[in-house]
């Protein structure tokens, strides 16, 4: 089981890593925009992306996302090595086309590209974009509230779950005493899963009934949940640290106001960049028409 | 089995979208509204799950699904949600499977995977605990990856014929879903033996059976929506416009009918993006 517990360590240090890229990665002026402008801009541009196969076509949104990244600042080499893997991938797997006919050399790299503009317009999305902004948005947008706060509660309990799981396989791992097989070890770590769930789905009923009891569930129309990005960021550290607190604290703080990096002296600025970041857009569309 | 944007057709992705907001409305309305934080955590719990990096021998390592799973102890609309902001967040948070795609992954990952476990466990149930979570592990992500590939195969950006798309995923599924049987079956296993109550026992049947039907037939939708005469309707406009007389619509790529042309245009575009990277490169050096 120790295979497994390694692996896992190395496979949970990258993830992490990218699950707070927007903590650490630096606070440039996309971050700025209106998270609801982003994701509508993103989706546009993603549309465009994957309804063409000309060449000139996709170029022009590499080019405009290119420049969206170095005009915000966002570091080239990061971009590129949360984008570079699946545009490759995607080449490698047409690689059985071009050998039946060389003719299709042309699509698959045209088909890489339209793969690596669509992967590339999500990373710049989401590397500027806060996901409580994100689930803001979404809620903007109608999609329905049970969902999204279903979303939001297993996003802030994800850091919490895992380190519960990886307690429980140390544990066992601490207690073995000889070598196993695969199949053996298969067996042995799905026990402590099976455990872990068993756990989990007890936290998780006492967390229901805490939210229950505080009369935090209500679905009226008009109430939208909203979010406070500093204490989400104290919400997630106390999650890390676990404890009894968190079921009594956690969701309360949905309710408080929507508040972002945007400071009152700053507003008439940010104002400005979002219709910077609209007329970015259109221009990008009308040149993709125009190509 | 993340689809990233690029690989489906337009049409594909769309109606995938609207199946899938059928599912998830259908589920809404069935769990209870209290029940979201209950249903969240243990969402949160998978994720976890997921993370672990199952050693296969030969090297390699497997991820473990839990479409099955969550539908065999949640039930099937709760595992469907479950699942369902997994893959939300994924794709938000990770950049697994791609924004346009999310319909096409959520059909295959949290409507398949769980809607056909849940059942498969129901059936298999009386001839025993063990086996009937294997089978609903294994068979559950491998129809996931059939679903996957129908949805490729019938796409028309993705140059593979439908035959082939769904051999190749539904056997590299088959293959890997040996391992999430295996832990499906122990972990179900250890829950029914240890806390019972967990374990959903039935639900309504005819909501089930409606949605397994609508499961079966999406390849057929996915079939008829691709046969109806349809270009993108960004393309339309531009012909209405007049600013593109280069492209109309007169087969599936009608680009590269030159061949040689059509090579040269891709090299130049390449030198372009490398020109463009450099640009870049120097720009973000800058600040």
């Amino acid at each position: 089981m120790h295979e497994l517990i390694e692996k896992t360590l190395k496979e949970a240090s990258s993830f992490f890593q990218n699950f707070l890229i927007h903590e650490y990665s630096e606070k440039t002026s996309l971050h700025l925009v209106d998270p609801r402008l982003k994701l509508i801009g993103t989706f546009l541009l993603i549309i465009l992306a994957i309804s063409t196969f000309l060449v000139e076509k996709i170029i022009v949104l590499i080019a405009s996302s290119l420049i969206l990244v170095s005009f915000s600042k966002i570091s080239l080499r990061k971009f590129i090595s949360r984008t570079w893997l699946f545009p490759v991938f995607s080449f490698i797997i047409m690689i059985p086309l071009i050998i039946a006919n060389l003719n299709n050399v042309t699509y698959s790299i045209i088909f890489a590209l339209r793969v690596f503009t669509a992967i590339s317009l999500i990373q710049l999305f989401i590397m500027t974009t806060k996901f409580n902004e994100i689930v803001f948005a979404l809620q903007y947008f109608r999609v329905p509230k049970a969902l999204t706060q279903m979303v939001w509660i297993t996003y802030r309990y994800i850091i919490l779950m895992f380190s519960e799981i990886l307690r429980i396989l140390l544990a066992r791992e601490a207690r073995r005493i000889k070598e196993s097989s695969h199949i053996e070890s298969i067996k042995k770590a799905g026990n402590s899963l099976g455990l872990f769930f068993i756990r989990t789905y007890e936290r998780a009923e006492r967390i229901n009934l805490a939210i229950m009891a505080r009369g935090e569930i209500t679905f009226s129309k008009k109430t939208f949940l909203r979010f406070d990005a500093e204490s989400n960021l104290k919400l997630e550290s106390e999650v890390v640290d676990g404890g009894a607190d968190e079921e009594a604290d956690g969701v309360s703080k949905l309710k408080s106001p929507y508040k972002s990096e945007r400071s009152k002296e700053l507003e008439f600025t940010l104002k400005k960049l979002d219709k910077i970041y609209l007329i970015y857009i259109v221009v990008t569309i009308l040149i993709w028409v125009m190509v | 089995m993340h689809i990233p944007d690029g690989y489906l057709d337009m049409k594909i992705a769309i109606l995938f979208f609207i199946l899938s907001s059928i599912v998830i409305a259908i589920s809404l309305k069935k769990i209870r509204n209290f029940n979201t934080p209950l249903i969240g955590t243990i969402s949160a719990a998978i994720f976890a799950a997921q993370m672990l990096n199952w050693p296969i021998p030969g090297g390699t390592s497997a991820h473990f699904v839990g479409g099955a799973f969550a539908g065999i102890i949640l039930g099937p609309y709760a595992g469907c949600l479950a699942m369902t902001a997994v893959l939300i967040i994924q794709s938000f948070v990770y950049g697994d499977g791609g924004l346009i795609s999310l319909g096409a992954n959520i059909w295959n990952m949290a409507v398949v995977n769980v809607f056909s476990g849940y059942l498969i466990y129901q059936v298999l149930r009386k001839y025993g605990e063990k086996l009937a979570s294997f089978i609903a592990g294994w068979l559950g992500i491998t129809l996931a990856g059939i679903s996957a590939g129908i949805q490729l195969g019938v796409s028309v950006s993705f140059k593979y014929a439908l035959p082939v798309a769904v051999l190749t995923m539904g056997f590299w599924h088959a293959l890997l879903g040996i391992i999430e049987g295996l832990i499906t079956s122990a972990v179900v296993s250890y829950i029914s033996a240890h806390s019972p109550y967990m374990i959903k026992e039935s639900v309504d049947k005819k909501v089930v059976i409606a949605i397994i039907s609508l499961v079966i037939l999406s390849p057929i939708f996915a079939y008829s929506s691709e046969m109806v005469n349809y270009s993108e309707p960004l393309e339309n406009t531009a012909k209405v416009l007049g600013v593109a007389e280069m492209q109309k619509y007169t087969g599936i790529f009608p680009d590269y009918s030159i061949p040689g042309l059509g090579y040269i245009g891709t090299v130049s575009g390449i030198v372009g993006v490398l020109i463009l990277l450099l640009i870049a490169k120097a720009l973000s050096m800058r600040g």
